[in-house]
């Protein structure tokens, strides 16, 4: 330590340590004790952890497992339909391509801009 | 001069960078070392153990990770712990025991003269005392790098890690780090 020279740190360093390593050997023997048993209790904690861990991956999976063999028995109404509807689903097609009809024809009406950019239709739009 | 006593030169040698073998002789290793970064820190013998024994507990469940990484781990651990319990106690201080005497600092720990050289030992002990309460001056930054930078030889990238910040606020806290406990224990010659 030199204050002549206060960016030469390297010999205040090497006497902080020093000083530092001299006091770890010097912890006094109640408190290695009690270091002592605080390591064996988290290395005697850490297999519960493990083991709980286990546990609970464990039964997740079964959960997971039990759920699927389940829906196996479950009745699969998207492969085989009801006879009743039948007609709902044909409905629902016909729909379908109606809607799809007509908005091809919207999109292939130049008149329908025409009209949208005329003076008639703002009265329409204003109500 | 911060250290009266005799250099020792075994102990000058740096601290072995080859991880542990185990988790078990890691943190064997590593307890000591904790618990003078958590007494300076905390200024309560009790306190300091309590952070230290909460840091191996959580330490645990990093064991599956790299030995190489096991050093930054365990100190980023031990400083949330102790940061985290240092909020509690300004708290219990300031609304719980505002005239109790929590606030006052335990004695450095340090193990009874025995043996040869008690006066070497003597002198050790005032020597160390005086650098952790200029230590417990300093502001938590700069004690948490001026410790793991210097006394630990954690490199400036790990000792970034641990403390949470960049690269650069290391070097600058502990930059004035040094020059407030050069000119503190200065003031002790």
């Amino acid at each position: 330590m030199n204050p002549a020279h206060p960016h030469d740190d390297t010999g205040f360093d090497a006497q902080a340590r020093g000083l530092h390593r001299a006091s770890l050997a010097q912890v006094s023997p109640q408190t290695l004790m009690r270091l002592r048993t605080a390591r064996h209790e988290a290395q005697r904690a850490a297999p519960e952890s493990a083991r709980s861990w286990r546990w609970l991956t464990a039964t997740a999976f079964s959960a997971v497992l039990a759920v699927g063999i389940g829906l196996q028995f479950l009745p699969r109404t998207s492969t085989a339909p009801a006879p009743g509807a039948a007609t709902p689903v044909a409905v629902t097609d016909g729909e379908t391509a109606l809607d799809e009809a007509s908005a091809g024809a919207l999109e292939e009406d130049p008149d329908l801009y025409l009209w949208l950019a005329s003076a008639d239709a703002q009265p329409l739009a204003m109500e | 001069m911060l250290v009266s006593a005799t250099p020792n030169p075994l102990m000058d040698t740096p601290a072995s960078p080859a991880p542990a073998a185990t988790l078990e002789l890691f943190l064997a290793d590593i307890g000591p070392r904790a618990f003078r970064f958590a007494e300076a820190g905390l200024r309560h013998r009790d306190d300091a153990l309590d952070v230290v024994q909460d840091a191996m507990m959580k330490m645990i469940v990093y064991r599956d990770r790299p030995a190489a990484e096991w050093t930054p781990l365990f100190w980023s651990i031990l400083r949330r712990r102790i940061v985290d319990m240092q909020r509690r106690a300004g708290f219990r201080l300031r609304w719980l025991l505002p005239t109790g005497d929590r606030g006052e600092e335990s004695p450095v720990d340090w193990a009874p003269d025995l043996g040869a050289g008690p006066s070497q030992a003597h002198d050790q002990r005032e020597a160390y005392a005086r650098l952790v309460q200029a230590l417990r001056a300093l502001p938590a930054r700069q004690r948490e790098a001026f410790t793991l930078r210097v006394l630990e030889e954690l490199d400036v990238a790990d000792t970034a890690r641990v403390m949470g910040c960049s690269e650069g606020s290391v070097k600058t806290h502990l930059s004035r780090a040094r020059e407030a406990l050069q000119k503190q224990l200065e003031e002790f010659r």
